[in-house]
């Protein structure tokens, strides 16, 4: 099996914008993502959709480069906006062609 | 009944009581929320079934008996959003996006709102006409609109109207109603008999326990109506029973009932904590939910649900007095 190395990035994001967002990260180039609900507390307090339920986070494991165009989208249209966090690491994957 | 007496039918309502039992819970910092799969499904429930019984009684109205609450309704929706706005102008010293994001929540309206009224007048007996559910879709999307419209009015960026709209029209709240309608316009009477037990039936039960949810939630609120401020509250309360009058004089004018009218009352009064948060939050980033919607979910929807209602029917009674109707 080969260790490939790419990058897992996620993001926690209030639920409003999540189909917006997911729209704008297949545009940049990400070919497959995983969202799941998330709770939790952070400097940014509350917001709408609290009644539809709060946060979800959204996964996916990019190259470097698509990396840094999603963080440099999310900077330029998020993360001033919305309650909005992201961070990345390093993982490797077996299956090249998937990521 | 005298207004004490309304008052007082409409507080032991097992809904109302048990909205209070959500508040009094938060209060004592009680660790309970419905699953988020459970309101998700009362709330198809409550729109679905408010949608059919609508459809139902709308297959068996007159046009001609329905055109003109309608143009009114639309009226309305137009009308309360730039009341609010303007109304906001003077009262607070909020800027423009803020002004607009409340006049799009007070411009559309609640389902739970109404479907409470209905209970309510159900209990005293008072006619209210089938096809108020119609009416009830109608508002939710106007005031949405030119609250965003005001808003965008003076900024420097442009607003997505598009997405918003998207968000509204395809959201959960219009495809379960308008759908609803379309369901109960098709099936008439004699197919809504087979769906009766559990859409009928079971209605105010299921009505309570979703009260008890949105009591859960708007107690976790209730906290932050002291950042917004005085002027916000007066607002939050006095802004529905200007709305409201106008709402029961329109649809008295339209033709409706004093019954009807309470009920287009109510609509008019009530404003939205489910469609038009979705919709603000996209196109209107920089408006603060703690403000659109504490005001809308912590205040004016216990204001509606508590007194706003025996008083709407009460004033529709004084309206109609007074017009010889």
């Amino acid at each position: 099996m080969k260790n490939i190395e790419r990058k897992l990035v996620t993001i926690v994001i209030e639920q409003a914008v999540e189909s917006r967002l997911i729209r704008d990260l297949h545009r940049i180039g990400v070919k497959g993502h995983t969202v799941t609900k998330a709770n939790g507390s952070g400097p940014h307090g509350r917001r709408a959709g609290e009644i539809d339920g709060g946060n979800v986070k959204i996964e996916t494991v990019v190259g470097s480069e698509l990396r840094e165009a999603i963080i440099e989208h999310l900077e330029q249209n998020y993360l001033d906006k919305y309650a909005c966090v992201v961070w990345s690491s390093d993982v490797t994957v077996s299956r090249e062609q998937h990521f | 009944m005298n207004i004490f007496e309304l008052a007082l039918q409409n507080l032991t309502s097992p809904p109302v009581l048990a909205f209070a039992l959500g508040l009094l819970a938060t209060a004592l910092r009680a660790d309970l929320r419905l699953p988020e799969a459970v309101y998700q499904g009362l709330s198809f429930y409550l729109l679905l079934g408010i949608g059919i019984k609508g459809g139902v009684a709308l297959r068996d109205a007159e046009f001609s008996e329905i055109a003109l609450p309608i143009v009114g309704t639309i009226a309305l929706g137009v009308a309360i959003p730039l009341l609010a706005f303007f109304i906001l102008g003077p009262l607070t010293k909020l800027p423009a996006y803020e002004k607009g994001a409340l006049a799009a929540h007070y411009g559309s309206t609640s389902l739970v709102t109404f479907t409470a009224a209905l209970v309510f007048l159900e209990t005293a007996q008072t006619f209210v006409e089938g096809y108020m559910a119609t009416l009830l879709a109608v508002l939710e999307i106007p005031g949405i609109v030119v609250g965003l419209l005001l808003a965008s009015r003076g900024m420097s960026r442009t607003v997505n109207f598009r997405e918003s709209l998207t968000e509204v029209l395809t959201g959960k709240s219009i495809i379960l109603l308008a759908g609803g309608l379309l369901l109960g316009a098709l099936t008439g009477s004699s197919g809504y008999s087979q769906v009766e037990p559990f859409f009928g039936g079971l209605f105010t039960g299921v009505l309570t326990l979703f009260l008890l949810e949105l009591g859960l939630i708007a107690g976790k609120r209730i906290g932050d109506l002291k950042k917004v401020g005085i002027r916000l509250v007066i607002f939050g309360i006095g802004f529905p029973v200007i709305a409201g009058t106008l709402g029961i004089t329109v649809g008295l004018l339209t033709g409706l009932s004093v019954g009807g009218a309470t009920v287009l009352g109510v609509l008019s009064a009530a404003s939205s904590y489910i469609a038009a948060p979705a919709a603000v939050r996209l196109a209107l980033p920089e408006a603060s939910p703690g403000i659109y919607l504490t005001s809308s979910l912590a205040l004016t929807f216990p204001f509606n649900l508590i007194i706003g209602i025996p008083l709407y029917s009460v004033l529709a009674e004084i309206i109609a007095n007074g017009m010889g109707i």
